[in-house]
């Protein structure tokens, strides 16, 4: 039975009478009647059907060799001396403290996928991984030339997952681990090996949100490394680069993927280094102070903290100040903390304000100061109550005396 | 049997209000009651709780008060754990149908650390639903974990949900976009998957419910690829149905359990027709003071009372009038309030506290509280006009009534057609059957949505089914499209997007509007409005009441989905004026019969608002105009349409102004006809009388007489206009059509002649507002008849058609 002859039928066991056929009535061919209904909401992109290209001829022109059915990989070795922008690789070997730890088995890892939308249907077609050597960084980077390959891909992913301590992403946890777990539970059935995860978007964050448009990749490339991307693939195409390919359009730009992805991993490779500089002096890298003292405040190291706050005493914003009050006061410092408060404070500054009332209330025993300071604050409850347990201590020596 | 029921309910005797209120309503209104129907109580039937219930959970029971279940609990039980059926339970309001899930679902926790799915339509009834779960929970220290998860659940809280929920009680719109787009984060949910409940199972028909059931295909996929296959638990308010639309939304057989177990108090319903006030134009006194009269008697016989009205702007009004009489002093707390869709949930969940807890006296609400909110029992449940279904009717009756109270209910008709059909018909209200509820699960446009969204969850093979098109012809279209990728026998999805958020199962328009007062310094939002009534009640100078409060709207910031308004004080409110106009795109089908076309096809809808009417309250005269300046709303949707050939039309009419007052006639009587057939509410199904060029559209004018006009509002002469073949348009109401229209035209002939049996059938002379709408008494004087103007056109429409003989 044909479809239209189905669909007849179909329609008259809904109760529909049979329907004359007309020569616009054109209710029989489902395909029809798609492209009629379907036509408002998105546009025919259909594409010409080509001659799909093969792994070893794509292999074979970028450079890769075909490992398994549909997976090709690219494996090159980087000498640290190498510069990658104005840094040289050797920049992997130096200390991340406080930023992160770097174990010697570490991998950085970057995915390029069919899509930025997330779920179960985006997969990564690229899964580019880099680790060390003495004398190289060595980057391995797996495509796939067909979704067949993808089992393949993860299989390999995981496998150096496994070797790893650890292992290094930007804007990992939120988007490339999840889609690489997510995939593995769906090819594999089990999930993907864990490693220590050290997602280097969260201290980039930290340390140049304010200070930065945006906190992107190539932004952080372009400040911090001198790395200018020049006639560079964005990311924001990469998918429809392997959609052409799969299509088999010949200008696929794969090609331009694979060096884009390339970067990337160069650049994990050296960023906990560089976000380790700025984080000691974060004025030479443009990184917010009061962040990076924070790093070292986590990290216990508060004398440098407070040194680094010191230098760029000038350029603290308020919370920066406050910052720094802070760290003076617990560490024994009031007499300075109270200097940064009063400068504060007589900027209008209500916090600082309060602080000094409280300083001078518990800690100098000064009432009429610690009065004076709390009577400029604002009318809420609790600063009544601090101005009149203030006012009674006031009168408390008075009542004695005419008591006697 | 019945003395056994006597001495069983010592409290029902003649002295109760309820059965006081229903005997004064008979004696002084004996006229206006068009029917009646006595329920008598009913006494409960019992089982015993099942030998291998867990001893905890009888326990958790038992500490409850509950030794026993009710018969249809038990037989619910059996057929669900015993034999694994898919059940659907189809019991009154309060008859402990969530026991029925609840029950096999904790059980199962309990016994296997299985887990539980539970779909509630919105998410106000999720988390009623959670609060009753948890208090079960702790009863017997059973230490399941039941959490909700929706949009509001927080991204930290969403992996404990995920992985260690025992029960996860979500909506259909999340499980569409939140959860089977990201199975894989389920993954040990769904492989211990035993049990998904479907509640209020009813509301899932039409477009909402073809949705469901992709939905359900979707989620069946994948659970079978994790290995599970879980049973369905369904629930539904009455409909003729349940085992059937429960089948249609699972694809696989379902058992209906239909005889509830549990006790009900008398029931008396009143059918109440408003009296004539005008016999010549058949104009009857409004449902609106009828029902407003029969609320006020109730509730100063101390009854707890319900107001069910058909719009939002109808509870307010009601709110309002009823406010005038119990809630003069504002320092007092208050007996009345309103309850409708755009309040805030606080607000929400504060009147249905005040309701549960006896604070408030009535409430006046919209079918927001037709479903299982729980509200406590009521005494008397007051209809202001016919809901639109047998089902809705029953459902809405269904809030009064409690255990061992009789209960009252009230039907009060609008001079709406269906509304005077049914009182002046009561036989067949009273013995119909409620009605179907229908899905079209395999709707072309909506499967393939869901293919789409499948294909990205998992990707299809070959052989594999989805529906009851030929999956493979579907795939190679969203293949051609280049959504899809085949590779061997596997097609993959391969677009950046996620499909599941451009597809909403409701169809409805995305960007609710905000309601801001100004006077609480820009920042209090007082309500919300969806997309698709802003522009008719949020307009400058419209007033938008909340709770009968009047707020005037200051400024409708359009793109930032924003109305700023203050309250105020004014003894009017507003209605807008709506211009329509279509343009026919495409016919798909045509169907010649006689001198009539009929076509179904796509069309271009362009509605403006142009300006609004004051009407002041009481008196309901128009006191004035104002002007609106709004971005015209387009729509591109399916219909059906009527129209003669020229001769025709010089035939059947003498002068064109008689032919465009009959079309518009004969498209009032259509469109209510139209909506019973494809029971749809009938504000999913637009009429329109009009111009296929969409050079013009007909209205019906000040002077009772139809006048076309420009989009413009320009006032065109039928006579002037070179071409004029109107025709009655009855389109889809939603953008994309819904699938209402291509059934329609199927029946079309069954519409034109219920149009016509509506008309013959009617009592007035020349017309009225219960078969063509309004008329005025000049008409008359004149010697003209609109009535027989719209059986002229509706004649030519039914010329006899040997293939569609109805």
């Amino acid at each position: 039975m044909t479809l239209s002859k189905r669909l007849d039928a179909l329609r008259q066991q809904a109760g529909a009478a049979p329907q004359p056929q007309t020569p616009e009535a054109g209710n029989g061919d489902l395909r029809a009647q798609l492209e009629r209904l379907d036509r408002h909401r998105r546009q025919a992109r259909a594409r010409p059907v080509r001659k799909s290209i093969s792994a070893e001829a794509l292999a074979e022109s970028l450079g890769g060799k075909v490992v398994a059915d549909h997976l090709m990989l690219v494996e090159r070795h980087w000498p640290l001396t190498e510069r990658h922008g104005d840094q040289p690789l050797s920049l992997a070997n130096e200390s991340t403290h406080p930023v992160c730890e770097i174990p010697a088995k570490t991998l950085y890892l970057d995915t390029e996928t069919t899509g930025l939308a997330g779920g179960t249907g985006t997969l990564a077609f690229m899964v580019g991984v880099a680790d060390q050597t003495a004398t190289h960084i060595r980057t391995r980077q797996w495509l796939i030339t067909a979704f067949a390959g993808e089992a393949a891909m993860l299989h390999a992913t995981a496998e150096a997952l496994r070797d790893a301590e650890a292992v290094v992403t930007y804007n990992g946890s939120g988007f490339d681990l999840p889609l690489l777990r997510s995939r593995h539970r769906l090819i594999a059935g089990t999930d993907l090996p864990e490693a220590d995860h050290t997602d280097l978007l969260h201290p980039v964050r930290r340390l140049f949100r304010d200070h930065w448009p945006d906190c992107r990749l190539a932004t952080v490339e372009r400040q911090l490394l001198g790395l200018q991307r020049m006639n560079d693939l964005p990311g924001a195409e990469a998918p429809e680069a392997w959609k052409a390919f799969l299509a088999g359009d010949p200008n696929h730009r794969l090609a331009g993927v694979l060096h884009h992805n390339a970067l990337d991993i160069l650049s994990l490779t050296v960023l906990p280094a560089m976000l380790c500089r700025a984080a000691q002096k974060p004025k030479a890298h443009g990184a917010v102070p009061r962040a990076a003292a924070r790093l070292w405040t986590k990290h216990g190291n508060v004398k440098k903290a407070i040194r680094i706050l010191e230098q760029s005493l000038e350029q603290l914003d308020m919370r920066g100040r406050h910052e720094l009050a802070r760290l003076l006061r617990n560490t024994g410092r009031s007499e300075e903390a109270v200097i940064i408060w009063q400068a504060m404070a007589e900027q209008g500054n209500q916090q600082a304000t309060e602080h000094l009332a409280k300083y001078y209330e518990h800690v100098q025993r000064d009432y009429a100061v610690a009065l004076d300071h709390a009577e400029r604050l604002g009318a809420d409850a609790y600063t009544r109550k601090r101005v009149e347990r203030l006012q009674r201590r006031l009168l408390k020596p008075v009542q004695l005396a005419l008591a006697l | 049997m019945a003395d056994a029921a006597e001495r069983h309910q010592p409290e029902v005797s003649t002295d109760s209000p309820v059965r006081r209120l229903a005997d004064r309503l008979r004696r002084k209104y004996r006229s206006r009651i068009t029917g009646e129907l006595v329920t008598p109580a009913r006494e409960g039937r019992y089982a015993e709780l099942p030998p291998e219930l867990d001893p905890r959970l009888a326990r958790a029971l038992t500490d409850r008060g509950v030794s026993r279940l009710y018969s249809h609990q038990r037989e619910a039980w059996d057929g669900i754990t015993g034999d694994r059926r898919h059940t659907v339970v189809v019991t009154p309001t309060a008859s402990g149908k969530t026991l029925c899930y609840n029950l096999p679902a904790l059980q199962a926790a309990l016994a296997e650390q299985a887990k539980a799915l539970y779909l509630f339509p919105t998410k106000a009834l999720s988390q009623d639903q959670v609060a009753e779960l948890m208090e079960l929970n702790e009863a017997g220290g059973l230490g399941i974990r039941a959490y909700t998860f929706d949009g509001d659940t927080p991204g930290d809280a969403r992996k404990a949900v995920r992985t260690r929920g025992d029960i996860v009680v979500t909506n259909p719109d999340m499980l569409h976009q939140g959860v089977l787009p990201h199975h894989t984060k389920w993954a040990q949910f769904f492989e211990n998957l035993r049990y998904v409940v479907i509640d209020e199972m009813h509301t899932y028909r039409g477009v909402f419910g073809s949705h469901m059931a992709n939905v359900i295909r979707r989620l069946r996929r994948v659970c079978r690829f994790y290995g599970a296959d879980p049973v369905f638990v369904l629930c539904s308010a009455t409909i003729a149905n349940p085992a059937e639309l429960a089948g249609r939304l699972l694809g696989s057989e379902v058992q209906a359990i239909t005889e509830s177990g549990a006790p009900a108090g008398e029931k008396h319903l009143l059918l109440w027709n408003p009296p004539v006030i005008n016999a010549d134009l058949g104009i009857r006194a409004s449902s609106r003071s009828q029902a407003t009269r029969i609320a006020r008697m109730s509730v100063r016989a101390r009854l707890k009372t319900i107001v069910f009205a058909q719009s939002r702007l109808m509870v307010e009004v009601l709110t309002k009038y009823l406010k005038d009489v119990f809630d003069p002093d504002p320092r007092k707390p208050s007996r009345v309030s309103a309850y409708r869709g755009g309040y805030l949930p606080l607000q929400r969940r504060q009147t249905e506290m005040a309701l549960r807890t006896s604070h408030i006296d009535c409430v006046i609400a919209t079918s927001a509280l037709e479903l299982g909110v729980d509200i406590g029992g009521l005494d008397v449940c007051v209809l202001n006009g016919y809901p639109g279904t047998i089902a809705a009717t029953w459902q809405r009756l269904g809030r009064a009534g409690r255990r061992n109270r009789p209960a009252l209910g009230v039907l009060v008709a609008s001079s709406q057609p269906l509304d005077q059909y049914i009182v002046r018909n009561p036989a067949f209200f009273l013995d119909a059957s409620p009605e179907h509820a229908r899905i079209d699960p395999d709707q072309l446009l909506i499967l393939l949505d869901h293919v789409r969204c499948a294909a990205f969850e998992l990707p299809f093979r070959k052989g594999d089914r989805f529906g009851g098109h030929d999956l493979g012809e579907l795939l190679a279209y969203l293949e051609e499209q280049a959504v899809l990728h085949r590779e061997q026998d596997t097609w993959h999805w391969t677009e950046d997007s996620y499909p599941a958020q451009s597809v909403s199962l409701r169809s409805v328009a995305e960007g609710n509007f905000l309601v801001v007062d100004r006077d609480q310094g820009g920042r209090q939002v007082i309500a919300e409005v969806d997309y698709s009534s802003a522009a008719e009640t949020l307009y400058e100078g419209a007033i938008y009441m909340v709770q009968a409060a009047p707020y005037q709207v200051e400024e409708l910031d359009w793109t930032g989905r924003k109305a700023y308004v203050r309250p105020t004080r004014v003894d009017y409110y507003t209605d807008a004026i709506d211009y329509s106009r279509l343009r026919v795109l495409e016919a798909f089908e045509r169907a010649k019969g006689g001198e009539a076309q009929t076509a179904h096809g796509e069309v271009h809808l362009v509605r403006r608002i142009p300006g609004y009417k004051k009407i002041r309250y009481y008196s309901h005269e128009n006191i004035g105009y104002g002007n609106i300046n709004l971005p015209d709303q387009e729509m591109h949707t399916t219909a059906v349409w009527w129209q003669l050939s020229a001769d025709a039309l010089a035939a059947a009419f003498p002068c064109r102004q008689q032919a465009l007052d009959g079309f518009l006639g004969a498209a009032y009587a259509m469109h209510h006809v139209a909506s019973l057939r494809v029971m749809s509410e009938p504000q999913d199904l637009g009429r329109a009388v009009g111009d296929g060029d969409a050079r013009w559209f007909a209205t019906v004018g000040a002077g009772g007489r139809g006048q076309i006009r420009t989009l413009d509002g320009a006032e065109r002469d039928p006579d002037a206009e070179a071409r004029f073949q109107p025709a009655v348009f009855l389109y889809d109401n939603y953008p994309g059509g819904v699938g209402l229209s291509a059934p329609l035209f199927e029946r079309r002939q069954a519409v034109v002649q219920g149009a016509l049996q509506l008309i013959q059938a009617c009592d007035c002379s020349h017309g009225c507002p219960a078969c063509i709408g309004p008329i005025l008494a000049s008409d008359e004087v004149r010697g003209f008849s609109p009535k027989t103007a719209a059986l002229a056109a509706l004649n030519r429409f039914a010329e006899h058609d040997p293939q569609q003989a109805a």
